[in-house]
């Protein structure tokens, strides 16, 4: 890692990037001595018993390998890049050793777990002179000292789920005596570490927002990988189901916003570093069936194309299915999805979807010419700003499907008063005095205690 | 982008994860409102393409793996020289994305600044490396059993599996770096939507095209068949300069930056010849940030590329059919 000179530029980038990462590689040495013991003891626990790679030392396989049989360039096709500074490199060479102390000090801890304010507090508390602020390698230090990155300091509680690759828990955090939910990947599979569960690290480590699940902790222990995530009281199907379908329109207001202020500006692909990842595919990696209900049209017509108004077709099926309590387009496979839209909101003419006559997809399905029905009569819960929003969310054409930042100031939300504007992105809704859940009609229970009313829990409906 | 508060203290990375990040300040930086105002046609294409390019050039630095191989005992620049050709050949028979290949030599190169490699076990650190890459990036990864097959069995499945997982916990899973495809991508398209528009504006300048050029009135097809021609031939050399140590210096944007000038030089009428400026090439990307830095930065890495690029003529020999 360069760390940057003294010049502005240099500084401008710094501090980009301190926005834009959450976290670091860390791979500076690691001076400290109380520090290189615990990693030592780190080591060691990795070492026990398993792999055929010494990480002490170099990483290196017991038997040499001779060069005919393992030789870079079986398959050079193409002949082999030649370098410029080829010749230099000769003379650079130098046969240098590690001792196994200084290996084991490049190690290091993940740093982007978050402290809540309690351990804060007691940081700052313990800190001999307050006013100083703690040098990176005592902080380091004392995450781990207190507990950051251990098993240990979660206790499970009880399974919520399990998956092809990962089984959640419900579990309590020793340190702050929140409740977590434990995500447990397996990392031992016929082709590894399972392609979710990286992307989803990866992805996650970039990703702070209230109305976003929140990764606080990472542990790896020997074949498995545990993300320690908020606990969620709900996702918004189970939230449905509790109340039977059947939602308090001004709850739906508020998820609603919540739903789209995780969609506004700030998330987009790019800050999962999947930019160029453009494609949609129908199937996973494992081939299991992605669901198409809140698929836009022009990705089930083929569009490979990824941008923000994909998005916003799904939040338009989310509003009616909250409004409703059932699914807007619930079909099974991409000709019969099509078609429930087309019955509903009309075959796409020229008119409505530019280009679509030309696309040879759509001809070859020959789908029926219906008008738009009413959204209305779908949703008669649904006031007339309502309406209004969910048939701007649910337009053929691209360019003209309202964004999540429009739709933040779309008049369906204007009596969410106007100070639900300039709340930080970290912070929720909640943490206004007038927004508050309603009793849903259709809850099972007699009393309904609104979620996310401590002070330091957010409310996340996803 | 001055408009950013610049958090104080040390450097340590860890009390910003206190604060709360607003990236989307990021969005509302002149410079990018300036650019968006080009096309009105793929208006939320262009504002989202371009928040990718803002958040990946702000990356880069972040994911250099400066002297990847100052500490390493055993890997000499030759070795990595070799290994990234075979990764390269590799990447090519899976028919994998160009993306793949260069996080792949990436997450290897980020690997190598912590971690010490035995000669013997380089290739598999290479085989490793385009796994996660291809999990990260592909829908479709080469099956294991494939790619140790390629490493003539040398390697077993156990070895691999234990590596990928020490690869993830030492990169701390790091792995969304901005690569040498993404800008390739990201500057030619540019330009093609440029063409698609046709029109100069006074507030941008063309950047790749020599002023009063007679290509200005060649049809929409010349331009499109040009532009897929100085790409191929930029994204060659692209794959050049991953191979050779020397580029492991220069951001991704640099280098990429350069190719397209290299690329637009070959293909330029020989008449008409004339290097194209770098410093227009810089003023594309650089508004906002260190224009002199990036602009001397940017003639560098061209001669550099130049010269690899004179070196390795045999190999680029089928482009001379072009």
């Amino acid at each position: 890692m360069v760390e940057g000179e003294d010049d502005s530029g240099m500084n401008k980038m710094k501090n980009f990037k301190r926005r834009f990462s959450l976290s670091v590689p860390r791979t500076e040495t690691i001076e400290e001595n109380e520090f290189t013991e615990q990693i030592n003891q780190l080591n060691l626990r990795r070492n026990e018993g398993k792999g055929t790679l010494n990480q002490t030392s170099l990483i290196s396989l017991s038997q040499p390998i001779s060069p005919s049989q393992a030789e870079p360039g079986q398959l050079a096709s193409e002949p082999q890049a030649r370098s410029p500074t080829q010749l230099q490199y000769h003379n650079r060479v130098q046969q240098r050793r590690f001792s196994m102390e200084d290996v084991s000090k490049q190690m290091s801890l993940p740093m982007d777990i978050r402290l809540p304010p309690e351990i804060l507090k007691k940081l700052q508390m313990q800190s001999p002179e307050p006013c100083k602020p703690l040098s990176r390698m005592s902080r380091r230090a004392s995450l781990s000292d207190i507990g950051f990155g251990k098993l240990e300091t979660y206790v499970k509680l009880g399974k919520l789920g399990e998956g092809t690759y990962a089984t959640v828990f419900k579990g309590r955090s020793k340190l702050t005596e929140n409740l977590v939910a434990l995500k447990e990947i397996r990392l031992e599979h016929e082709e590894g570490a399972p392609c979710t569960a990286i992307r989803e690290v990866s992805l996650l480590k970039n990703l702070k927002h209230a109305n976003i699940v929140t990764l606080h902790d990472i542990i790896h222990t020997d074949r498995c990988l545990t993300l320690v995530f908020e606990y969620l009281d709900s996702d918004l199907k189970q939230y449905l189901d509790n109340c039977r379908n059947i939602m308090s329109m001004s709850n739906v207001k508020v998820f609603m916003f919540q739903l789209l202020r995780g969609l506004a500006g700030e998330l987009k692909l790019a800050d999962f570093g999947l930019a160029r990842a453009k494609s949609v595919p129908t199937k996973t990696y494992s081939n299991e069936v992605v669901t198409l209900w809140y698929r836009p049209p022009d990705v089930l017509l083929g569009s490979t194309e990824y941008s923000t108004p994909i998005d916003m077709w799904g939040v338009g099926c989310i509003l009616y299915e909250m409004a409703t309590g059932r699914p807007l387009f619930p079909g099974s496979t991409v000709k019969e999805e099509l078609h429930l839209i087309f019955r509903l909101m009309g075959t796409p003419t020229e008119e409505t979807c530019p280009g679509i006559t030309a696309n040879e997809e759509f001809r070859s399905y020959l789908f029926p010419q219906y008008r738009a029905q009413a959204l209305i009569n779908h949703v008669p819960r649904l006031d007339t700003e309502g309406i209004d929003l969910l048939t701007t969310l649910l337009l053929y054409d691209t360019r003209k499907r309202i964004s999540a930042e429009a739709s933040l100031r779309h008049a369906y939300f204007l009596s969410l008063g106007e100070d639900i504007h300039s709340i930080p992105d970290t912070a929720s809704v909640f943490s206004l005095k007038d927004i508050q859940l309603q009793k849903d009609p259709g809850h099972r229970s007699s009393v309904f205690h609104p979620p996310g009313r401590g002070k330091n829990r957010r409310q996340s409906v996803f | 982008m001055d408009a950013c508060p610049s958090p104080e203290g040390d450097d340590s990375g860890f009390e910003e994860d206190f604060q709360s990040p607003s990236p989307s300040n990021f969005f509302t930086i002149p410079w990018s409102v300036n650019l968006n105002n080009r096309l009105i046609a793929d208006h939320h294409e262009v504002i989202y393409d371009e928040s990718c390019f803002i958040i990946q050039k702000n990356n880069e630095e972040e994911f250099l793996a400066l002297n990847c191989l100052a500490r390493q005992p055993q890997i000499t620049a030759e070795a990595r020289c070799k290994l990234v050709s075979w990764l390269i050949a590799v990447y090519k028979h899976f028919k994998l994305s160009f993306e793949s290949c260069c996080l792949a030599v990436n997450i290897m190169d980020r690997f190598l600044v912590t971690t010490s490699v035995a000669a013997d076990c380089f290739q598999l650190l290479g085989v490793t490396s385009l796994l996660i890459a291809t999990k990260h990036v592909e829908v479709c990864s080469p099956r294991i059993k494939q790619l140790l097959s390629l490493c003539c069995n040398a390697f077993s499945k156990e070895q691999l599996c234990n590596l990928e997982c020490l690869i993830l916990l030492r990169l701390n899973f790091r792995l969304a770096a901005p690569t040498l495809a993404f800008f390739l991508d990201y500057l030619v398209s540019q330009e093609l939507s440029w063409h698609r528009v046709g029109g100069k504006d006074d507030n941008f300048t063309d950047l790749y095209e020599v002023k009063n050029d007679d290509d200005w009135t060649a049809t929409e097809e010349d331009q499109l068949s040009r532009v897929e021609k100085y790409k191929y031939f930029a994204c060659k050399i692209c794959e050049l300069s991953l191979a050779d140590y020397a580029f492991n210096k220069y951001q991704p944007s640099v280098i990429v930056q350069s190719a397209i000038i290299l690329a637009k030089d070959h293909f330029r009428k020989p008449a008409s010849f004339k290097h194209t400026s770098s410093s227009e090439m810089a003023d594309l990307l650089c508004t906002a940030d260190h224009n002199s830095i990036n602009y001397s930065l940017i003639q560098q890495c061209t001669e550099d590329l130049r010269l690899l690029v004179s070196l390795n003529l045999e190999s680029l020999q089928d482009l001379k059919a072009l």
